[in-house]
C-alpha cells in the first residue's frame, strides 16, 4: 500500500557567535514515501512519484492575538518548491515566540495522475505536516476576554493553555492540529459581529447553542469552563505543578503543598507524595536534543484538554458607538460565554464552588456593510 | 443421580436440601415441560445436557466451571427472551491455566542494534577525521558528543536534534544544524555502514546560504528485506478446544522515524485455528513474515484466544430469581461461541527482547571506553536510555569500578534486566541497586570483585541507623562518585549527585526483586552490612530453592568485619547486634526455604 508522510518537527533557532539566539532558522521538511514493492496503488500499479508541489498553508504564532505581542514571522522557500527536497527559512522570530507552520506537499505520478487521488488517503495526494519553530524560552501569552459585571463591560487577561503543551501537540504530527489551533485565542479571535453572524447561522439550523456553565469560581487564578471544554487560568503559575523550573528545590516544594490548591475548587488538599514522584519522573524523562525544550510538569488540578472548540470573545467596536452612527447597528445581544468574577453570582451556600448557569446580555455595536463604498 | 454431587458443590448456600430432593425426580421432556428458577439452579448439568440433546446443539462441557452456573442468580445474566436477547445461563471459563510462549525472530532487532556506522568530516586544518563507531540507536546527546569530540565542535560545529516526534529519538532521523551561517561545501557525511545490506545512513539537506545556516537530516534507510520466523507454543490447554493466535505486526519506517504511517500499517496476522492435541494438550505453530525495503515489520503484540461453545437457553418468560417458583418453559437454545483471551503478550519493543551485553577483559572486545562509552565504560555501568538489556555480563575487567543505574536510565532496566554477571573484576567495589530498580532481576553474580557492601550504606553512618527498631531514617543521602553519574541530559543536570541510600518508607535498600533466585557474591570484601544486605535481598525473593553464596570474604578487622557469633541475648542494646542476629536468622530462614546457602568463616560456627 502506497503511503507518504512528512515529518512534523520542532526547530530551535541557532545561536550566533556571541551565544545569542538568532531570529531565523532553516527548516527542511522531509517527504518519505513507500519504496520498492510497497509503492503500489491499491490495484497493484507500481507508482513512480515524479511531481511535487510544496506550499505553506498556514502560519501561526503564540504571539498572534496576544496581549502586547505581535508576530512578524515570515516563511520563505529557499529551494525549488517543485522538487522532493525543500528548505524554508523562517525569519523574524522574536524571543520567546513559537511559530507553527503548516506545510504541505502535493505529489503525483504523472503517468498515473489519478491514482493518488483515488487512494484511501486522508488528504488524497496532499501530504501535510506541522513544523514548529521557537526562539529562546517559549513563553505563555495571555489574551483578553471581555465580560460584563452589573451591566458594565470589564476585561480579564487569561491563559488558555501552557505553551509547552501546545508545542507538544503540534509536534505530535496531529494533522487536525491546525484546524484546531485556530480555535484558540492565538489562532483566531472573533469580534461580536462575526460572532453574531455565526450565531444566527448556527441557530437558524438549530444545531448549536451557546451556553456557558460556570463550574467554578475563585480568586486564586482560576477562570471558567465553557461547556466543559476549555479551562482558563488567570495566572500562568496555575498551569504548572511547581513552576517551570526543574531544579530539585522546586520539585521538593511538592512535598509540602498541593498544586491543586491553586485552583480553589473544593476542600484544600494535603501534599500528595504521588505528585512529587510524578514530578521527579518528569524531570528525568526530558526529551533529547538541541531543539527540545524543558517540559515542566503540568498542574494535575488544571484539566485543560488541549486544543478545544472555538467560542465567543466579545469585542467592542473601535468606531464611535451608539445609534448616532449610521454605519453601525447597536443593540443588546445574549452573550453566552461569560467571565464570571469570583464574587458573582453569589453562591447560596457561600462556598467557594458554585455551579450554575448564567446567561447575560452584552451591548454591542456592529459595523454595517458600507452601501456606498 | 450421579450429578447430584456436582450440584452440591456450588449450591451450598442456596436452599439445597429441599430443592435437590424435590427435583431429583423431575424430568424435562421438552419445550412443554415447565421449569422454575430453582430447578435450573439445582440441576444445571441435567438441564444443559437435556437441552443440548433435545435441540441437537453441542457444547464444550469440559470447559465449564461449576461455579459459573451461579451466574444464573444474577438477573442481569438472564433476560427476558421476548426482549430479543437470550442470554447465557453460564459462562465458559477455563479450569486450567494454560501456558503460552511466543518467540519472535530476534534478527528483527539485532540486524539494527548490532550494526554501526561512522561519520566523517574533512577538517580544514586537521584533515580527514572519522568518528567513533555509532549505533543506530543513540540519543541525540550521544550523537552530539561524538561529533563534538571526534569531528568538530563550537561555532564551526553542529547542533544535533531529533526530526519528527521529539519523544522518540532513537533511530533518528536526526537534524544537524550548522552553528555558523554561509554556504557549506564540506558537510559531515556517513562513511561506514557495517551492515549496509540491511541498514545504511545518509545525510542530505540544505547547504546553507550567505546568511543562512546549513541544515541536514541524518536518515537511516532500511536497505534490505528478509523473511522471519516466529514460533508460538503452549501447553496445559484443554484438549479438543480451538486455539487462535493473533499477532499484530506494525510497520516501522526507519527513515521517517515513526511506527505507524497510518492505521492500515497495523497488520493483524491470524495464525489460524489449530486444534489442541488431545493427548498432550499442547500446540505449536510457526508464522513467517516478510518485510520490504524501507519498512521494518515488527511484532507489536500477540494474544491467544481459546474458542469454546456454550449454550444459551431461550425462555418463555422473564427469569426472576426473586420468584424462584415461577413456571418457565425452555423454548429453544442457541450455541454461543465464546472467545476468551487467555494470554496477551507484552509489548515487544524491538529494543527490548533478547538483548544481551557480554564482554570480557580489557582488550578489543572488552568493556572499554571505545566500545561502550555510552554505557559509562570503562569505569562504570550506568545503563542507557534506549537499550533494554535483559542480561549484562562483564568479566575480567580491571577498569570497571561500579554499577549504578541513574534515574533517567532506570526505565530501561526496571522491567527487563534479569541477569547481572560482573565477575573477576578486582576494582569493582560499588554496586547500587535501589528500591525501585532491578525489580526484574533474578540472577546476580558479582563474585571475585571488591564489594564492601551493597548500596554503600555502612561506613558513613552512625550505628543507630542499623537499629532493630524497624524505623530507619529516611532520605539518607550518599554521594555518588563522578564516574557513576550521567549528569548531562538535554542540557540540564538531571542526575542527582546524591542517592537516597534509604528510600522513604523502606528499610535500607537491598535489591528488591521478588524474582531473585541466584546470588553469588563470593570472593569479595563484604563487611557485616554487606553480608546483611545480600541475605536480605535473597529473603525478599518469593522463590524457593534459590542459591546464595557469601563465602570467601576478605577478612577485615573491626566491627565491620563479617564475623558472626550466633544469636546474642543483648541483641537490641548493642551497636550492631541486629545485623548479627538478622544475618543468622536470615540464613536459617533461607535454608528452611530450600535455598542452597554457601558460607564460611564465622558462619561455620553456627
Amino acid at each position: 500500500m502506497f503511503y507518504a508522510t512528512i515529518d512534523s518537527s520542532l526547530y530551535k533557532t541557532c545561536k550566533d557567535k556571541d551565544g545569542e539566539s538568532e531570529n531565523k532558522v532553516i527548516i527542511t521538511p522531509t517527504l518519505n514515501m513507500a519504496q520498492g514493492d510497497a509503492s503500489r496503488a491499491s490495484d497493484g500499479t507500481l507508482l513512480n512519484i515524479d511531481t511535487y508541489y510544496w506550499e505553506v498553508l498556514k502560519v501561526n504564532s503564540n504571539y498572534k492575538n496576544a496581549i502586547n505581542k505581535q508576530t512578524f514571522a515570515t516563511v520563505n522557500a529557499l529551494t525549488s518548491i517543485n522538487q522532493k527536497f525543500v528548505a524554508y527559512e523562517v525569519s523574524n522570530i522574536q524571543d520567546g515566540e513559537v511559530v507553527y507552520i503548516q506545510i504541505a506537499c502535493s505529489i503525483k505520478d504523472s503517468a498515473n495522475p489519478s491514482y493518488l487521488i483515488d487512494l484511501d488517503y486522508e488528504y488524497g495526494s496532499k501530504v501535510i505536516s506541522n513544523q514548529t519553530v521557537y526562539r529562546g524560552d517559549p513563553v505563555n501569552t495571555a489574551f483578553r476576554i471581555f465580560t460584563t459585571k452589573n451591566g458594565k463591560i470589564e476585561q480579564e487577561n487569561i491563559y488558555d493553555n501552557a505553551i509547552e503543551r501546545t508545542i507538544k501537540i503540534a509536534n505530535k504530527a496531529d494533522r487536525a492540529f491546525f484546524s484546531s489551533i485556530e480555535n484558540t485565542t492565538n489562532g483566531s479571535k472573533e469580534n461580536i459581529s462575526e460572532f453574531l453572524t455565526r450565531w444566527e447561522s448556527k441557530n437558524s439550523i438549530g444545531n448549536e447553542t451557546y451556553t456557558t456553565q460556570n463550574t467554578s469560581i475563585g480568586s486564586g487564578g482560576y477562570g471558567l469552563k465553557t461547556r466543559g471544554s476549555v479551562t482558563f487560568a488567570k495566572d500562568e503559575k496555575v498551569l504548572y505543578a511547581h513552576g517551570r523550573s526543574l531544579d530539585l528545590d522546586s520539585i521538593e516544594s511538592l512535598l509540602y503543598q498541593n498544586p491543586k490548591n491553586s485552583i480553589p475548587e473544593g476542600t484544600p488538599e494535603e501534599a500528595d507524595r504521588g505528585i512529587y514522584l510524578q514530578a521527579m519522573h518528569n524531570r528525568r524523562s526530558q526529551d533529547s536534543g538541541y531543539n527540545s525544550f524543558l517540559m515542566p510538569m503540568f498542574n494535575p488540578g488544571f484539566t485543560s484538554k488541549g486544543i478545544q472548540p472555538r467560542f465567543y470573545f466579545p469585542e467592542r467596536s473601535s468606531h464611535p458607538a451608539g445609534n448616532n452612527n449610521p454605519n453601525q447597528k447597536c443593540g443588546t445581544a445574549y452573550a453566552d460565554v461569560t467571565w464570571t468574577p469570583p464574587s458573582y453570582p453569589v453562591c447560596p451556600s457561600n462556598k467557594p464552588v458554585c455551579a450554575g448557569h448564567k446567561q447575560i446580555t452584552v451591548p454591542f455595536c456592529v459595523d454595517l456593510p458600507c452601501q456606498n463604498c | 443421580m450421579g450429578k447430584v454431587s456436582n450440584v452440591k458443590i456450588g449450591g451450598g448456600s442456596l436452599k439445597v436440601g429441599h430443592s435437590i430432593l424435590a427435583n431429583q425426580l423431575k424430568k424435562w421432556h421438552g419445550t412443554g415441560t415447565a421449569v422454575t428458577y430453582t430447578d435450573l439452579i439445582d440441576r444445571p448439568d441435567y438441564y444443559i445436557r437435556e437441552v443440548s440433546e433435545h435441540f441437537g446443539i453441542p457444547y464444550n462441557k469440559n470447559t465449564i466451571k461449576k461455579e459459573d452456573y451461579w451466574d444464573i442468580k444474577d438477573p442481569k445474566v438472564i433476560k427476558n427472551p421476548n426482549e430479543g436477547t437470550p442470554e447465557r445461563i453460564f459462562v465458559d471459563r477455563l479450569p486450567r491455566y494454560p501456558k503460552f510462549e511466543v518467540n519472535f525472530d530476534s534478527t528483527y532487532q539485532k540486524q539494527f542494534l548490532d550494526a554501526s556506522y561512522k561519520l566523517s568530516f574533512n577538517h580544514p586544518q586537521e584533515g580527514l577525521k572519522n568518528s567513533r563507531s555509532l549505533k543506530y540507536y543513540f540519543t541525540c546527546e550521544e550523537l552530539q558528543t561524538a561529533i563534538n569530540e571526534d569531528l568538530i565542535s563550537g561555532y564551526s560545529g553542529y547542533s544535533v536534534s531529533n526530526a519528527g516526534d521529539i519523544e522518540h529519538g532513537s533511530f533518528g532521523p536526526y537534524m544537524l544544524q550548522s552553528n555558523w551561517t554561509g554556504i557549506n561545501s564540506n558537510p559531515i557525511y556517513v562513511s561506514e555502514n557495517t551492515s549496509k545490506e540491511l541498514i545504511s545512513g545518509v545525510i542530505d539537506g540544505y547547504g546553507g546560504g550567505v546568511n543562512s545556516h546549513s541544515h541536514y537530516t541524518l536518515n537511516f534507510l532500511k536497505t534490505g528485506s528478509g523473511d522471519y520466523t516466529h514460533t508460538y507454543s503452549g501447553y496445559n490447554f484443554e484438549p479438543g478446544v480451538e486455539i487462535r493466535v493473533e499477532t499484530v505486526f506494525q510497520n516501522y519506517d526507519i527513515s521517517a522515524g515513526c511506527y505507524a504511517i497510518d492505521s492500515s500499517s497495523m497488520i493483524p496476522t491470524n495464525m489460524g485455528i489449530s486444534g489442541v492435541d488431545s493427548e498432550e494438550s499442547t500446540f505449536y505453530n510457526v508464522a513467517t513474515t516478510t518485510d520490504s525495503a524501507g519498512m521494518l515489520t515488527r511484532p507489536a503484540h500477540s494474544r491467544i484466544i481459546q474458542w469454546t461453545t456454550g449454550l444459551s437457553f431461550v425462555f418463555s418468560d422473564h427469569v426472576d430469581p426473586n420468584d424462584s417458583d415461577k413456571k418457565l418453559y425452555i423454548t429453544g437454545a442457541i450455541p454461543k461461541p465464546h472467545g476468551q483471551v487467555i494470554f496477551r503478550s507484552n509489548q515487544t519493543p524491538w529494543n527490548q527482547y533478547n538483548l544481551n551485553l557480554e564482554v570480557d577483559g580489557d582488550g578489543a572486545n572488552g568493556y572499554t571506553e571505545n566500545n561502550y562509552w555510552y554505557l559509562g565504560a570503562p569505569d562504570g555501568y550506568l545503563g542507557h536510555r534506549h537499550f533494554h538489556y535483559t542480561g549484562i555480563k562483564i568479566t575480567n575487567s580491571n577498569k570497571i569500578k561500579g554499577f549504578r543505574i541513574s534515574n533517567q536510565n532506570s526505565p530501561t532496566v526496571n522491567d527487563s534486566l534479569s541477569k547481572i554477571v560482573i565477575t573477576d573484576c578486582p576494582n569493582f567495589e560499588h554496586f547500587r541497586a535501589h528500591q525501585m530498580e532491578l525489580k526484574a532481576v533474578s540472577h546476580v553474580d558479582l563474585s571475585g570483585c571488591s564489594l564492601l557492601t551493597q548500596n554503600d550504606l555502612h561506613s558513613a553512618h552512625p550505628p543507630e541507623f542499623y537499629s532493630s527498631t524497624g524505623v530507619f531514617p529516611h532520605n539518607v543521602f550518599r554521594t555518588v562518585p563522578d564516574y557513576l553519574r550521567s549528569p548531562y541530559y538535554n542540557g540540564i543536570d538531571v542526575d542527582e549527585p546524591h542517592d537516597q541510600a534509604v528510600p522513604p518508607g523502606a528499610d535500607p535498600s537491598p535489591i528488591n526483586s521478588f524474582r531473585l533466585r541466584h546470588v553469588n557474591v563470593a570472593g569479595n570484601s563484604l563487611n557485616q552490612t554487606g553480608v546483611y544486605f545480600w541475605i536480605r535481598a535473597a529473603q525478599i525473593s518469593f522463590l524457593k530453592s534459590g542459591y546464595l553464596n557469601i563465602s570467601n570474604q576478605d577478612p577485615r578487622v573491626g566491627p565491620e568485619s563479617p564475623v558472626f557469633d550466633g544469636l546474642r541475648a543483648n541483641a537490641y542494646n548493642g551497636l550492631f547486634p541486629d545485623i548479627n542476629n538478622q544475618c543468622i536468622s536470615g540464613l536459617e530462614a533461607l535454608k528452611r526455604n530450600e535455598w542452597t546457602v554457601i558460607h564460611d568463616g564465622s558462619f561455620d560456627r553456627l
